[in-house]
């Protein structure tokens, strides 16, 4: 469905090139759920902004659905870190911002995402600005911008990096719900082991820079998975595998990440 | 015990401001203009009884219902030179704005064109308008145009900054977002960095309204044929203290009546501004 082929990309900065990322492989297969898990600065961002096509590769492309996206806007709906809903515009208005840059009318768009917000849990909110909103409904809206675009290819960047970790929680319990009943094709960075088990159906660990994949780990546990999953034995075998293969550095961090 | 006292009081006062918000800024106006009220009137009493216990000069220091009685006595004279100012001030600063924003948009779609651009604006700064003023008069005249122009050199820099900032406080994650949705060039201006821009823009014109009062009446001063400028120049040389207060006193109320009115536009054109502020405080 998504391909990524033998993308590298050099920086340079002052002159001096940096190798963020060498030859990396990447597949997704339609309506699977992928997480990339890396330490930090190991260019998950970079390879991101290459697949939302924002970013031109040095090498290699980026296929969807056959054909060539590389470079292309076309086929990811991007979710950043932060909300980056804008303070200006009402919550509804922030969720249709992606169908009025593709041209359509506001009054056609917000209809069309009228039913998505009981579906979301956020009905009610439309009408508000997102000052007025919690940080993990400020994160929903966030994902239901990203949603109305029907790009084949959902990227959430650390989505629920900066939240505290009650919400954090919740939110992950939330996406993994409505992942199981909308089943988009989502790609999800992340540096949060667990959430990476209990969303994904196949993680990708990457390694420091330059940077490539190191191991790709197919989560075999069953669908549809409840909270209760993470306290079974194969749920934390796995976690242990990718905390081995995550590297021992990060595993200090486990507490907080 | 005293310091708790007073902590719930703000606490308290800062809710009530949050309330009148909501039901509109009257009530919220009234309770923060009241203190302002008062301290003016203080001065002003100060001031009536500072002359009648010296017997000071009328020449010199004539006292506030003095200068009052005189503003409502001559009350034709001082409307027909308002007129002049009030427009001076509001072409200049409707002028300005359309220099400022031609010269900022410009500035932020070209960034070559912002490299030639910007050492002039600062350089353009540090000419002193006591000096620009009387060679505007040289140059065009009595009329209107230079008092214009004397008012977007004053007034224009504060507005042009403010844009400027406020186009470029929007985040590179923010372009980023916008990119990937296939945003243009220019709906990425249209959609984030104008919308982003007008908290900012409204306290550069906060700041150029008050200025282009007093430019306006500057631009007077060195030669004009009407306007409380040259009026007052005129008074002053005929020894009227009186009239030259009352004029102080037209100007002073004029330049609040025009912050009001920017502080009203403000809430029109961003009322999501209180709401964010409102959430921030949560």
């Amino acid at each position: 469905m998504l391909e990524v082929k033998q993308i590298s990309k050099v920086f340079h900065k002052n002159g001096v090139p940096f190798e963020a990322l060498r030859d990396v492989n990447l597949e997704v297969h339609e309506r699977e759920f992928v997480s990339i898990i890396g330490p930090s600065g190991c260019g998950k961002s970079t390879l991101f902004n290459i697949i939302a096509g924002i970013l031109p590769p040095d090498g290699g492309s980026v296929m969807v659905q056959g054909k060539d996206v590389t470079g292309k806007t076309e086929a990811c709906a991007l979710m950043p870190q932060k909300d980056l809903l804008f303070p200006w515009r009402k919550v509804a208005d922030n969720t249709i911002l992606a169908l009025q840059i593709a041209g359509m009318k506001k009054k056609e768009a917000r209809e069309k995402v009228e039913p998505y917000f009981s579906i979301f849990g956020i009905d009610g909110t439309q009408e508000l600005y997102p000052a007025q909103l919690s940080g993990g409904m400020r994160q929903r809206a966030s994902l239901l911008r990203t949603v109305v675009q029907d790009r084949p290819v959902l990227l959430l960047d650390e989505p629920f990096g900066a939240l505290d970790s009650m919400t954090r929680t919740e939110l992950q319990d939330w996406l993994l719900d409505i992942w199981q009943k909308q089943k988009w094709t989502v790609i999800l960075v992340t540096h949060d082991i667990k959430e990476a088990v209990y969303l994904s159906d196949r993680v990708y660990v990457m390694t420091p820079s330059p940077s490539r994949v190191q191991e790709v780990i197919s989560i075999d546990l069953p669908r549809p998975r409840t909270p209760e999953i993470t306290m079974t034995t194969e749920f934390v075998k796995y976690e242990a595998r990718l905390k081995h293969a995550f590297g021992k550095k990060e595993s200090s961090e486990e507490g907080n990440t | 015990m005293k310091n708790n006292k007073t902590s719930v009081r703000c606490d308290s006062v800062r809710s009530l401001n949050v309330s009148a918000s909501k039901k509109g800024g009257l009530q919220q106006a009234v309770r923060n203009g009241a203190p302002a009220v008062l301290g003016i009137l203080f001065v002003f009493v100060i001031w009536e009884v500072a002359v009648n216990v010296t017997h000071v000069s009328v020449d010199v220091l004539p006292s506030p219902t003095r200068v009052f009685r005189m503003l409502l006595v001559n009350r034709d004279k001082f409307w027909m030179h308002l007129i002049p100012t009030l427009q001076e001030t509001l072409i200049g600063l409707g002028a300005t704005i359309l220099v400022a924003v031609f010269i900022s948009v410009l500035c932020d779609f070209l960034p070559t064109v912002r490299k030639f651009v910007y050492p002039i604006l600062v350089v353009s700064q540090t000419v002193p308008v006591i000096v620009i003023a009387p060679l505007m008069v040289i140059w065009f005249g009595y009329g209107l145009f230079p008092k214009i122009i004397v008012i977007v050199l004053v007034t224009f820099f504060s507005i042009a900054v403010a844009l400027t900032d406020g186009f470029d406080s929007t985040e590179p994650e923010t372009v980023n977002l916008l990119r990937s949705m296939g945003a243009t060039k220019w709906q990425q201006f249209y959609y984030v960095r104008l919308p982003a821009s007008l908290p900012s823009f409204f306290t550069g014109l906060r700041i150029a309204i008050t200025w282009s009062v007093t430019a306006a009446i500057f631009g007077e001063y060195v030669g004009a044929e009407r306007g409380l400028g040259i009026f007052m120049q005129i008074c002053k040389n005929d020894f009227r203290t009186d009239l030259v207060l009352g004029s102080v006193i037209i100007i002073s109320a004029v330049s609040l009546i025009l912050f009001g009115v920017v502080a009203i536009l403000r809430r029109l054109f961003i009322p999501w501004a209180a709401v964010a502020k409102a959430g921030a405080k949560k």
